[in-house]
């Protein structure tokens, strides 16, 4: 046992806070607001240092921006959508994610970014909604509306864990902001996510250390990085938990909550 | 909710403080500014070894603080 303030900690948990001493004193140094979000919020990301065998943490702005939008205006409009000079509705263009399948396909946003700007997002877990659709008692068929349980997902016996990511440098061309963007990699969801994102079947690319290191630091060619950006972490290393709906407002959002209702996740996969 | 759950004011021993809730990946940290000289506080919600929950200053040495504005913290997420 460890004592952190004078309180009787896990070995586990005393490393835990020691590494959230290092990151809070990091974004001091960096002088910047955090918020807390679950879009567009700024999020910590592992990026390389140039032409060396090392990274900084830093914060970034989930969301890639590409390089053609000129001002926050623009941005806004790509992720909320709009209407154009015609009157036409242009959709939003939701950057969060970019696909593993697509990174490096030619024309696409994220293909320089995907060879010369990879980082790793650090995480200590995510949210993702599972969708089940109730059955109509009277025709015994599905409902069209699915009810949405939100879950919890983390590793296994780890703290903390990386995803892919690929980073975007980006200026605001009215006011001169520069701000620093990234997506998330995602990849065919295994076994455990084909149950809980079973709308998408989708689920970021988990890296494990070795995976990571070669993501971040290695001269890679396109087929080693579709490769790596495609990799699935194992499911029998991974756990969801059920939390409350409202856990975007939540003290805790990470907190277990359990539904009565809701069928249990098959575990072993 | 509070428009703005993530940024919100609290009294603490008479006087206003400044309360921002910041992430770290899915890690929480409130952030403390004092309207007064005393320098920046950062707290969390740590496990004891028990497995109870406390909060707990970052990094150590304000552990009185931390657990006084933590209890002022819930009562406000509660409120809400």
């Amino acid at each position: 046992m460890c004592y952190y303030n004078g309180q009787k900690v896990t070995h586990a948990e005393f490393i835990r806070l020691k590494q959230l001493e290092k990151m809070v004193a990091q974004y001091d140094f960096l002088a910047r607001d955090l918020q807390i979000g679950f879009d567009y919020s700024l999020n910590a990301v592992l990026k390389r240092q140039p032409d060396e065998e090392d990274f900084d943490i830093v914060q970034m702005e989930w969301g890639f921006i590409p390089h053609y939008l000129r001002t926050r205006d623009e941005v806004a409009k790509m992720r909320n959508g709009y209407k154009d000079a015609s009157g036409n509705y242009r959709p939003p263009i939701i950057t969060l994610n970019a696909v593993c399948e697509e990174i490096l396909a030619p024309g696409k946003i994220y293909r320089e970014a995907a060879l010369k700007r990879r980082c790793l997002v650090l995480s200590t877990g995510f949210f993702e909604w599972r969708h089940i659709y109730p059955v109509n008692k009277r025709t015994g068929l599905p409902l069209k509306t699915a009810n949405r349980y939100p879950y919890y997902i983390t590793l296994k016996d780890k703290g903390y864990f990386y995803m892919a990511g690929i980073w975007q440098p980006w200026t605001d061309k009215a006011t001169g902001e520069y701000v620093e963007t990234f997506a998330v990699v995602t990849t065919k969801a295994n076994p455990l996510m084909l149950q809980v994102h079973n709308s998408k079947k989708r689920m970021p690319t988990i890296l494990n250390e070795d995976l990571a290191y070669e993501w971040l630091f290695g001269d890679i060619d396109e087929k080693r990085i579709l490769e790596i950006a495609a990799s699935q972490y194992p499911a029998s290393e991974m756990k969801a938990c059920t939390i409350a709906k409202d856990f975007r407002e939540a003290l805790e959002p990470a907190k277990e909550f359990q539904y009565e209702d809701l069928p249990a996740l098959e575990l072993n996969v | 909710m509070n428009p703005d759950s993530n940024n919100f004011e609290l009294y603490y021993k008479d006087e206003i403080i400044k309360v921002q809730r910041n992430s770290i990946g899915s890690e929480t940290i409130f952030r403390i500014i004092f309207i007064n000289s005393r320098a920046p506080l950062a707290i969390t919600r740590a496990t004891h070894e028990n497995a109870s929950r406390f909060w707990t200053s970052i990094p150590e040495g304000r552990q009185r603080e931390a657990e006084e504005i933590g209890r002022l913290i819930e009562e406000f997420y509660k409120k809400d």
